[in-house]
């Protein structure tokens, strides 16, 4: 097991861990290494916690030698985006401002859930500063890089959450999604990211963004893994004011039904224009895996991209209001003008923004009566190259950093989910797909996603340069 | 009387590109003989009301030399008679880094010693760094002199975001969302 551990996803270590096979002594200590030997390269770590890693797991381990059930994900390494709580280290967000801050006394809730599972916390990840970026670049902390081409950005803001697994540091990480923070990075390094239904998974002891939009989710190299992550991740949390009040599903086991029975179509329309053609390639790549033909529309979406760009402009800015007062020339070059900017929206636009918000729900709810799973492109191109300030679209030139989002932003604004399955072409690099559900039909999505890796048509191969033994 | 009389025209098109130079140059000499040395001259410039040739000549040998350059979008000469004209113009500046729209009155007539401007009038039109300094002193967040521009730029780019947005008919009873369900 020890040499196949770089392979293992979630599921597969926490099998060897619960059977006794491996210890999780030896599968946080294979994942530090991990670490060690590459990050240097990568940057996706801003914190690793060795020793309290080393700690936990051999809790895991003499809970097992006590015969007691050690939990679901009992040895599973994992890291998270440094804007999630980690009681005792100071929650960045990506900024030094807040590297001063004390630290928290509790983990966040997402991270509370997963250690209670049997997991094993190994670090915090780097991100795009206060998660307002599409890239994963940080003026402080360097940019993370991209597994499959190092001169390319990893995107964000989920940055190190998503290169990370892709280099197979970790089999597990968890981020944040305001307008595409999962979706994103998940497309450009290769893997799957799941951005849950909003309200579904507690946003306790994350730092926000943009509280009307923000979401915690996981990555993997697997939908399982992220459906067994999924099931410890969601369900009610009282202390988290938008969290839903429905009791926590478990969706694992519905996987192996894959598509049967759903209803499937392909976003027609603002999803089928402004992205470079490998975008709209890897869409009808699963589309015809999937044998749909359908398109349906999502009526106003640019609008609906506009909007949440509004809100996202200005909740994020009212956010970091005193900060931006006292020294706004702390914040990242990268994020402080546009902070500064979206604390002089006018309210009107904003409110107008909330309101537009209410009315294409109901639309998309009527969309939804009629389909079961949508599909669009993540991004409109494969990663940019670090620095690349601009973007070719439909022949036209236009700023990359806040393009990058104009097929995630428009889902997220009504908080539908969103399972972004990895597309790999030889001598490329890889594409998402979004599989967008109705509100709290993860398992739709899963199993899809499931259904399609199944089959060898999305796969999340760990990047080449990372492999122990390299793929020809 | 005669309106435009080309030869008047002509003339009148030579001392506005003789002035235009002179001012690209910042060349005060020039700039000076070409208003009317008298006390009665005026010149109301963008933040200055100048009364007499005395004030417009200390005005100009003070003023910072650089960022001057305009480009002109929209020009026009009306002659009355032989010894007299107005020259409107409109241009575009970059004022701080930020492109304002501009436009400028000149009154000129003909004296003993030629073309002379007696009364002159710039102005910039309001543009969005008129609202970002607003409210920025408003809401108390000191934009500084680095950010000024980029900050510009952003909104500029929110409010065209916005524009498109507003432009949609919603319904007035439509109500956002207070905690937000999907």
């Amino acid at each position: 097991m020890t040499e196949d551990l770089e392979e293992a996803g979630t599921l597969s270590i926490a099998a060897a861990v619960r059977s006794r096979r491996i210890k999780a002594a030896e599968t946080a200590k294979a994942a530090l290494d991990r670490i060690r030997r590459h990050d240097g390269t990568l940057n996706c770590f801003t914190a690793v916690l060795a020793e309290q890693a080393m700690r936990q797991a051999a809790n895991v381990d003499s809970a097992i030698a006590r015969g007691e059930d050690p939990g679901p994900l009992a040895g599973v390494p994992f890291a998270v985006k440094n804007l999630l709580d980690i009681e005792g280290l100071p929650t960045l967000a990506g900024s030094v401002i807040r590297a001063e801050g004390s630290p928290p006394l509790e983990d966040a809730a997402a991270v509370a859930s997963l250690r209670k599972a049997g997991a094993i916390l190994v670090g915090a990840l780097n991100m795009d500063e206060f998660a307002y970026g599409f890239t994963g670049e940080n003026t402080h902390y360097k940019p993370t890089r991209n597994p499959h081409d190092l001169t390319r950005v990893s995107g964000g803001s989920s940055g190190g959450s998503a290169a990370s697994v892709a280099a197979g540091l970790v089999p597990l990480t968890l981020g944040s999604d305001t307008n595409g923070s999962i979706r994103v990075p998940s497309a450009f390094c290769g893997i799957f990211g799941l951005k849950p239904t909003y309200g579904r998974v507690s946003r306790r002891g994350a730092f926000l963004f943009v509280g009307s939009l923000d979401h915690i989710g996981p990555f993997a190299r697997s939908a399982k893994d992220l459906a067994a992550a999924f099931d410890v991740l969601n369900g009610p949390d009282s202390r988290d004011p938008v969290c839903s009040s429905r009791p926590a599903e478990s969706v694992s086991g519905s996987l192996p039904e894959g598509s049967d029975g759903l209803r499937l179509a392909v976003a027609g329309g603002y999803f089928m224009k402004h992205g470079e053609p490998a975008a709209f390639e890897a869409v009808s790549l699963v589309a015809r895996a999937l044998g749909t033909e359908r398109v349906v529309e999502l009526p106003e979406a640019a609008r609906a991209r506009a909007a949440a760009y509004l809100i996202t402009a200005s909740e994020g800015g009212s956010h970091h209001l005193p900060d931006l007062r006292s020294q706004a020339d702390r914040f990242d070059p990268l994020t402080r003008s546009r902070f500064l900017a979206g604390t002089l929206i006018p309210a009107a636009w904003v409110n107008f923004a909330q309101r537009f918000r209410t009315w294409y729900r109901e639309r998309l709810r009527e969309v939804f009566e009629h389909v079961d799973v949508i599909l669009a492109p993540a991004t409109p191109c494969p990663a940019i190259r670090i620095g690349q300030d601009t973007i070719v679209l439909d022949g036209k030139e236009m700023p990359s950093r806040p393009n990058i989002g104009i097929f995630s932003q428009p889902i997220s604004f009504v908080g539908l989910p969103v399972v972004t399955v990895p597309v790999h072409l030889p001598g490329r690099m890889p594409m998402g797909v979004q599989l967008i559900g109705a509100p709290y039909q993860e398992s739709k999505l899963l199993r899809v996603a499931w259904e399609l890796q199944s089959r060898g048509i999305v796969s999340a191969p760990i990047a080449n340069a990372f492999r122990s033994v390299s793929c020809p | 009387m005669q309106i435009d009389n080309p030869d008047v025209l002509d003339e009148l098109m030579a001392c506005h590109v003789e002035y235009e130079k002179a001012l690209m140059e910042n060349d005060v000499a020039t700039l000076d003989a070409l208003f009317w040395d008298s006390s009665l001259a005026v010149r109301y410039g963008v933040s200055e009301n100048l009364h007499g040739a005395a004030e417009i000549h200390a005005f100009r040998a003070a003023r910072p030399t650089a960022g001057l350059q305009r480009t002109i979008s929209w020009f026009k000469i009306t002659a009355f008679d032989e010894a007299s004209g107005v020259i409107n113009l409109e241009f575009v500046r970059v004022l701080e880094g930020v492109e304002r729209q501009g436009r400028q009155t000149q009154f000129w007539v003909r004296f003993a010693q030629g073309w002379k401007i007696v009364s002159a009038h710039v102005s910039l039109l309001p543009g969005p760094q008129t609202y970002v300094d607003a409210a920025a002193s408003r809401i108390g967040v000191p934009v500084h002199s680095g950010d000024r521009v980029a900050v510009i730029e952003d909104l500029s780019r929110i409010g065209t975001i916005a524009q498109f947005l507003m432009e949609f008919p919603l319904p007035q009873e439509v109500e956002a969302a207070p905690v937000f369900q999907p």
